[in-house]
């Protein structure tokens, strides 16, 4: 270790006291490269011209946007930051954002289901079981959004004529038997346990091979030294897990407003609008679902959502390098 | 060597590949010739060279292709225009309809039905329309207008009916669009809430006075009404044994039962409406003068509305609607209806929902009236001229082609084509029933009935005819669309009767300007949504509505969203289309 | 073989009952709406069909003709 760690630390002095020389090596670099260059071309060209080329659409925000006229030919917003300040000042403005919030939170919250779920299933010692487990887990990602909220509908429901399974056991156990999703108390959890439901096993993946990276000399010492299976796990699988962990907390963290907008629309009532009316439902609401569709509006949300989203990751990346941790940035 | 050459014929594959993804940049080639027109407005054909036209349109479900239809291959066939349809299913038209207007490798002649009047106001202020009223540009005759030129029949019905106009004159005073014309009723259309007459009589609910109905045999108050539903509920109103298996009344957010409801307070909607009951009642019943006569007002702030939604709560916390109102639609009634276990819901006939054995037990209930409002109201939820039928882009040099076309589905003689196809060969008139007098043709109309081939579904028959099975209305209707000799149809129009009298939209059809709809829509939008919120816990009892804090609560947090100004705002346009009749809101 | 304490054997125990429970969680409602789709579609508005079939029909299954 390090040995490699100077190694590094030289090739770079030796290439920072010899600057033109570095440049001639650079471009050497790149020839001698050139079939890889070559194979990245295509996919950096579809980059660029489906993802960065149509960001000059985002003028629109800034814009009467009509679609008549088109992106170039519609009058500027006036005053310019229009959409941007109606937004803010939309009396429902604090609510969809702690809504937005809310559901990151809650998300984060159950953050440590699937590190949980990979350590038990690392527990397992008969390995054919191990993989059926496995694979039994990652069955339900694949099913589409649009079954799986369905399902959630068809399972948590209540009505005279029909009972949901879930409301079944309920009134087993002799509980009172609720109406899940007409209730703007019970999304976030409904939302996010469902999504649980459909990705722990997928999601348990990473830390699954992150945990068989584990150097197996670390548990014959603990065997040695007489440590229980539960210790085995907190001292050694935890910590081995750390870095993976402090990774994707960055990434989750980040995507903090990104709450993704297809679930939530699905799963939205007319009386769960309380909690489930977020940031991109309503861009939806105002560009498509409504007859006069303000696309620069929407845009204007759009934008917005984007910018605190960046400072966000910007600054759980900060927070997590002043801690000494691992960053991706 | 080998592997260079192979990186190169790769890159150069992948390189190509990427360029496909830039292909199918064209555009339409063909030059227009304006002596191609026939002007003889007489002439059924209407090209001498055939020709071929874009139209954009939305279409049901049901709906094959309309080149396909016996209509318009007919139409084909007399006016020698082959018309190309981009039909887009009702779900997807709206945003197909945006991309349609931006797409000028292969624009559109004509956008066909479905037009909303945002989008007519919008456009035509951009000048993206064709003025219906503007002049030939060809020929340079500026004397009489497209419309007088081109299109007689309509311009007939545009005499007949000055409403047509009104409607379709945009706040610049020109015309853009087409409207359609639905002369078979006295009103326009309106959907029947039908009661179980038989469980009535079942339990002899007119030997009790009138707590549970009045001299009709019919509830007739909102309070009768509760009565016969907690009747229907208590005992065993359909006479299978079980009292407890019963319905009294089923719904779906909003559908027209819930405007039935409302209605019986005073008011059809929960929006935007003008109040013209001259009379409203007070606590012992007299009639005193409706202070809110003439204004235009927002519903959810009134009393009335406060009473509806009381009145809502009341139904369904003591279950007596059914309990899925968030969650109903048209599979739940049905399996419902058909066990028998409905007391009184809405459709437009009640044997879509029960069943053609069980029709006779229906009937239609006139609409109520409440403790404070003794106006009988119903709610009108499409009217008779609706101008959306079509419109034309300025781009598209066929202008006047089009409007001739569109003049031959107004045409009385044509009238026929537009629903049932071609006489003996897609139906027959039945001679043993008797016949309807017409009052615009003048004439007795026998019945008819369509010859449905073996095994087909009779709508899915008329949707190889015409484009107006499963969308509604066709274009142009008169007497003769209802006069079907199908006995439930029949039926179905005769119970619409009922309400005729009663008939009224939440504001008449009045014009704004593009800028008015949009502050309007933006202020809509945010006040509808916190009424979506609440209107729900009102009535499921999350929060009480007989409560006065939680109700003043309500209210003035509805205020934050200054519905003051959408009143204000209707009331100018208001004011501006009738002149001689404004409203009675104070204007500031 | 290594003699197992009684906490590692209990911990054993726990482990396996979760599992299974999760097996049970995943793959219920997968068999539950593969049973949906093949009953009558009154037993399925009712609410009759819990895991198995209940009056195997295809009508709910099968594309409308």
């Amino acid at each position: 270790m390090k040995e490699e760690v100077s190694v590094l630390a030289e090739s770079r002095e030796s290439s920072k006291t010899l600057p033109g020389k570095t440049g001639k090596k650079k471009l050497r670099a790149w020839y001698k490269n050139w079939q890889l260059y070559l194979l990245a071309l295509p996919a950096l060209a579809i980059i660029a011209v489906f993802c960065y080329a149509p960001m000059y659409g985002i003028v629109i925000a800034f814009k009467d946007y009509n679609v008549i006229q088109g992106i170039g030919g519609s009058p500027w917003a006036d005053p310019i930051f229009k959409h941007f300040t109606e937004f803010v000042t939309d009396p429902y403005f604090l609510d969809m954002l702690w809504n937005t919030l809310r559901l990151s939170l809650c998300s984060l919250l159950v953050f440590p289901l699937p590190i949980l779920f990979a350590l038990l299933l690392n527990e397992i010692r008969v390995k054919s079981l191990r993989t059926t487990v496995q694979i039994i887990s990652y069955a339900p990602y694949f099913i589409s959004l649009v079954v799986s909220v369905s399902m959630c509908f068809t399972f948590l429901e209540y009505t005279q004529d029909r009972v949901g399974i879930i409301n079944r056991m309920i009134m087993l156990f002799g509980l009172e038997p609720v109406k899940f999703m007409e209730s703007a108390a019970w999304f976030p959890w409904i939302y996010v346990l469902s999504g649980m439901w459909q990705g722990l096993g997928w999601w348990s993946i990473t830390y699954v091979a992150a945990l068989t990276a584990i150097d197996p000399t670390l548990y014959e010492a603990a065997e040695i030294d007489g440590a229980s299976r539960l210790r085995k796990i907190w001292h050694i699988n935890i910590p081995g897990l750390l870095p993976i962990v402090s990774i994707t907390l960055i990434m989750n963290l980040g995507n903090m407003l990104n709450v993704g907008f297809e679930k939530v629309l699905l799963m939205q009532t007319d009386l769960n609008y309380a909690s489930s009316n977020i940031i991109s439902t309503y861009v939806y609401e105002k560009t498509l679902g409504s007859v006069i569709k303000q696309y620069s509006y929407g845009t204007a949300i759009g934008l917005f959502n984007n910018i605190i989203s960046l400072v966000l990751l910007l600054g759980a990346n900060f927070t997590a390098k002043k801690l000494g941790g691992e960053t991706i940035l | 060597m080998l592997k260079k050459l192979l990186c190169i014929a790769c890159a150069a594959a992948l390189a190509l590949g990427t360029m496909s993804l830039f292909v199918g940049c064209g555009g339409r080639q063909v030059e227009y010739d304006p002596d191609n027109f026939i002007a003889d407005p007489d002439s059924e054909q209407i090209v001498k060279e055939k020709i071929t036209i874009n139209m954009f349109t939305m279409k049901a479900s049901i709906q094959g292709q309309w080149e396909d239809m016996y209509l318009f291959q007919e139409l084909e066939r007399r006016t020698n225009i082959h018309v190309e349809f981009e039909e887009v299913g009702l779900k997807d038209v709206d945003q197909m309809k945006g991309l349609k207007w931006e797409d000028t490798e292969n624009p559109t002649d004509a956008f066909f039905l479905g037009n909303q009047p945002y989008e007519i106001a919008q456009y035509s202020q951009l000048g993206a329309l064709r003025e219906l009223t503007g002049y030939d540009e060809y020929t340079g005759n500026t004397e009489q207008n497209l419309l007088e030129l081109y299109a007689p029949n309509y311009s007939h019905w545009m005499e007949e009916y000055p409403e047509i106009e009104r409607v379709t004159t945009q706040a610049d005073g020109k015309i853009y669009a087409f409207a359609r014309v639905a002369l078979n009723a006295e009103g326009g259309e309106v959907a029947t809430q039908y009661i179980n007459k038989q469980w009535i009589e079942n339990l002899n609910l007119a030997s009790f006075g009138d707590t549970y109905v009045g001299e009709s045999g019919l509830p007739e108050t909102t309070e009768q009404f509760y009565n016969t539903l907690k009747a229907f509920k208590d005992y065993d109103a359909n006479g299978n044994g079980n009292a407890s298996d019963e319905v009294p009344i089923i719904a779906a957010m909003n559908d027209a039962s819930l405007h039935f409801l409302s209605s019986a307070f005073g008011f059809v909607g929960t929006g935007i409406e003008i109040d013209n009951r001259e009379t409203v009642l007070d606590d012992s019943g007299n009639e005193i003068p409706n202070p809110n006569y003439n204004k235009i007002v927002w519903v959810p702030s009134t009393q009335e509305y406060r009473e509806y939604v009381q009145y809502l709560n009341k139904l369904y916390t003591e279950g007596l609607m059914h309990d899925g109102l968030f969650t109903n639609n048209d599979t739940n009634l049905n399996s419902l209806g058909i066990q028998g276990k409905l007391g009184s819901f809405t459709s437009s006939g009640a044997y879509f929902v029960v069943g053609q054995e069980r029709d006779d037990e229906y009937v239609a209930l006139p609409p109520l009236v409440s403790e404070h409002n003794g106006t009988q109201m119903v709610w009108e939820y499409a009217p008779r001229f609706d101008p959306s039928a079509l419109i034309i882009p300025k781009t598209t040099p066929y202008y006047r082609e089009i409007i001739r076309w569109m003049d031959q589905l107004y045409a009385l003689e044509n009238e026929s084509l537009q629903y049932r196809g071609e006489k003996d060969v897609h139906w027959r008139e039945i001679d043993d029933m008797e016949p309807t007098y017409d009052p615009i043709r003048g004439e007795d109309l026998k019945r008819w009935e369509l010859i449905v081939p073996e095994g087909m579904d009779e709508i899915a028959f008329q949707a190889t005819l015409t484009y107006q099975a499963g969308l509604g209305n066709a274009v142009f209707t008169t007497v003769d669309y209802d006069n079907s000799g199908d006995p439930y149809r029949m039926k179905m129009i005769e119970e619409r009767q009922t309400y005729y009298p009663y008939l009224k939209r939440h504001l008449p059809q009045i014009s704004h300007t593009a800028q008015e709809l949009e502050e309007i829509s933006a202020l809509e939008d945010s006040i509808n949504t916190y009424m979506k919120n609440n209107y729900g816990r009102f009535i499921n009892g999350e929060q009480d509505p007989f409560n006065d804090a939680t109700w003043e609560e309500f209210l003035n947090n509805m205020a934050r969203f200054d519905y003051q100004s959408i009143t204000q705002k209707y009331a100018v346009a208001y004011n501006r289309a009738f002149p001689d009749a404004p409203c009675a809101n104070e204007l500031q | 073989m290594k003699r197992q304490s009684k906490g590692d054997f209990a911990f054993q125990i726990v482990v396996y009952v979760l599992v299974a429970l999760l097996c049970v969680i995943f793959l219920y409602p997968l068999i539950y709406i593969l049973s949906l789709s093949f009953s009558s579609p009154e037993a399925v508005y009712y609410g009759q069909v819990t895991f198995f079939i209940k009056d195997y029909g295809t009508s709910s299954s099968c594309a409308r003709s």
